[in-house]
């Protein structure tokens, strides 16, 4: 320690300025390393043109699945998930070394420099420039307008138009719409579908459509698989399955729905969705069918009702229908 | 049909400011509810049907009292319960009108067990004090809405959407109401169960006499539950009829494009719905109306006049009113396009 101890009376004084050299004589490798350090931080900041953002802002266009956000760049740049390989590239591409020295201490066995070639062979990667298929394709009104707007000034059917020109951005061979028009008012969900169906149509463009609006799968599809509690309980064309349905879940959903030709209030179908924790044996919705048998604890294969038309239902089986004698009541 | 209406609403008027800005100046209105008059017979079921900003939740909201209208007036059971400057209305009044809401996820606290949402009700308006009387009524409840008495103590997640409807049917009965508005009862429902929840409420208002406003955007619903049909668009009642009738002849061309666009799920339905080209275009905001008759700018048969004056409510057959040029007799001359 210092000869002359800080007392009380001297640290009141003015600071003697031997003593204050003698302080920093005495911690003068500390020092020395606080300001090499400093050297350094502000050495690699001057060679940062552009920071971490620039990289992120260059994984925006992904093939195939446009319109997600920077979320999915980001966290691989933080190194939390494992890169794919178009992040990759666009990483290579940033000019910022620290970030390319960074992904090369993190992900050693991924030899960037050496797969660069193939890697952008692989991928073709555009920001889009041409925004012509937004205008034409999806025929979005007021094109220039609604190209500039956030989210929150658009109406929900333009804002659903947005979501459909976003998917179509790479020309995907499938789009899956997952109840495109549920949030919809009536008439504005009925351009949607005939957009969606005019899209298939003209452009030769597959669509999975997820609904359960009955209504809105019989006026868009051409072929429907009805699905009861993870299982398909019946595959058929569209127009077969509205007109002789033979699942009895398929039925009861038919029948449940309210009718514009004013039948009346429909009954819906008795009983709940089964427990997915410990679901029925065999066919899931035989605890709520009218037509259950004993052989309805096995799981029921999928049987040919007509040409392109299945089911999953023991009635179908001959053999099965014979075996039990007459189906009976609700459940067992 | 009795004399006295059990609902009657008239001219009424709802406006919204917008207010912007660190002093909150007022830099535009929504115009919510532009005039809307129709009345309610006693154990009639009216139906409020229109898209989105329509106007059809904003009327609710002020028969139910929680909003003033900004003009007009609403009577109840021959009583002045709305006007603009009626601020209280009175606990009597209160216990009439219940409402069941669109989602029970929401309107139903999760935080409350099924016994405590029925609870409050029941001693604030029911009068009842004791334990035991309390678990004796909300059981009751329970039943009447055909859930047994063990949902008591259970909370809404435990249940499925349409206990959880149910139970919020329980809750708005639990004041002994006579109107009940349902908002959107089975929107938020499977389509499996929303029949049941359908016929419960009918089975209800037949044994217990109620009359229902029952707001919807589902042509097809209403269709099986209502007995007269208000159709709104952007404010205004465009037509309103007996409930068949007005599905077997729609007028207004407004009523013909909602009609074209419900997706139906039988070639019966689809034959009689009526033919139509694609509906154009969206309904404008209810900040800026259109001027004349709101819906010209999307007709296919607006013509001169359209676009210059709005149109008064012609009688077109028992009941059924239109508020369309079209139907204006003394119009005929200038009408360019024959009506079927």
């Amino acid at each position: 320690m210092a000869s002359a101890p800080v007392t009380g009376e001297l640290l009141e004084d003015e600071i003697d300025l031997r003593q204050y050299l003698r302080v920093l004589w005495k911690r003068r490798w500390l020092i020395a390393g606080v300001v090499l350090a400093a050297c350094f931080t502000a050495y690699t900041l001057t060679r940062f043109s552009q920071p971490i953002y620039e990289a992120t802002t260059t994984v925006l266009i992904r093939r195939g699945v446009s319109g997600l956000p920077l979320a999915g760049g980001a966290s691989e740049l933080l190194g939390m998930s494992r890169p794919n390989v178009q992040n990759v590239v666009e990483i290579l591409k940033s000019r910022s070394v620290m970030v390319r020295t960074l992904r090369r201490l993190q992900w050693p066995d991924v030899d960037l420099e050496k797969d660069l070639a193939t890697i952008q062979s692989a991928v073709t990667v555009q920001p889009v420039q041409n925004t012509d298929h937004v205008r034409v394709r999806v025929r979005l009104p007021d094109p220039d307008r609604v190209l500039r707007a956030y989210p929150f000034q658009l109406s929900g059917g333009m804002r659903q138009r947005v979501l459909i020109a976003m998917a179509l951005v790479n020309e995907p061979d499938l789009v899956i719409a997952d109840e495109p028009g549920t949030a919809l008012d009536v008439t504005i969900q009925a351009q949607i579908l005939l957009l969606l169906r005019d899209l298939v149509e003209r452009q030769g463009i597959s669509v999975l459509l997820i609904s359960h609006n009955l209504g809105v799968v019989r006026q868009v599809t051409r072929r429907v698989c009805v699905m009861y509690a993870g299982t398909i309980v019946e595959v058929a064309p569209t127009a077969a399955l509205f007109r002789t349905p033979r699942h009895p879940y398929t039925q009861g959903l038919l029948a449940a729905v309210p009718k514009l030709t004013g039948e009346g209030v429909p009954a819906g179908i008795e009983g709940m969705i089964p427990d997915y924790v410990a679901p029925p044996p065999g066919c899931r919705f035989a605890p709520r069918c009218p037509y259950a048998m004993a052989v309805c604890d096995t799981p029921p294969p999928a049987i040919p009702v007509g040409p392109t038309h299945q089911a999953a239902c023991w009635l179908y089986s001959s053999e099965a229908v014979l075996a039990s004698g007459q189906a009976h009541g609700h459940g067992r | 049909m009795t004399a006295e209406p059990i609902l009657r609403v008239e001219g009424l008027v709802k406006h919204f400011p917008i207010r912007r800005g660190f002093w909150l100046r007022r830099v535009g209105t929504v115009h919510a509810v532009n005039g809307i008059s129709f009345t309610v017979g006693r154990g009639e079921t009216l139906g409020l049907v229109g898209e989105s900003g329509s106007g059809k939740t904003t009327v609710a909201m002020v028969v139910l009292g929680v909003y003033p209208p900004t003009a007009g007036e609403i009577w109840f059971e021959g009583q002045r319960i709305a006007a603009p400057e009626l601020r209280v209305r009175p606990l009597a009044v209160r216990r009439a009108v219940q409402v069941v809401f669109q989602d029970p996820g929401s309107s139903l606290n999760p935080r409350r067990t099924v016994f405590q949402a029925l609870e409050l009700p029941l001693r604030l308006h029911a009068g009842l004090r004791t334990r035991a009387a309390l678990e004796r009524r909300a059981a009751e409840l329970l039943e009447m809405v055909e859930l047994p008495p063990e949902f008591l103590g259970r909370f809404p997640a435990a249940l499925s959407g349409g206990q959880r409807q149910r139970v919020a049917i329980a809750r708005a009965l639990a004041t002994g109401p006579r109107l009940l508005v349902l908002d959107e009862p089975t929107s938020a429902l499977d389509v499996s169960v929303q029949g049941k929840i359908l016929t419960l409420l009918m089975t209800l208002q037949r044994r217990l006499g109620l009359t229902y406003l029952l707001i919807s955007h589902d042509l097809s619903l209403m269709r099986n539950v209502a007995t007269r049909v208000a159709v709104l668009y952007l404010g205004r009642v465009v037509e309103e009829g007996p409930t068949d009738r007005l599905f077997a002849a729609p007028r207004h061309p407004y009523t013909q494009m909602l009609l074209s666009a419900v997706p139906v799920v039988s070639e019966e339905e689809e034959r009689i719905k009526p033919r139509w080209e694609a509906p154009v275009g969206e309904a404008p905001s209810a900040v800026a109306l259109p001027p004349g008759c709101v819906f010209h700018p999307r007709c296919p048969f607006a013509w001169g006049v359209c676009a210059v004056r709005d149109p008064a409510a012609v009688a077109v057959g028992p009941g059924h009113t239109v508020r369309c040029h079209l139907y204006d007799p003394a119009l005929a001359p200038t009408r360019p396009v024959a009506v079927t």
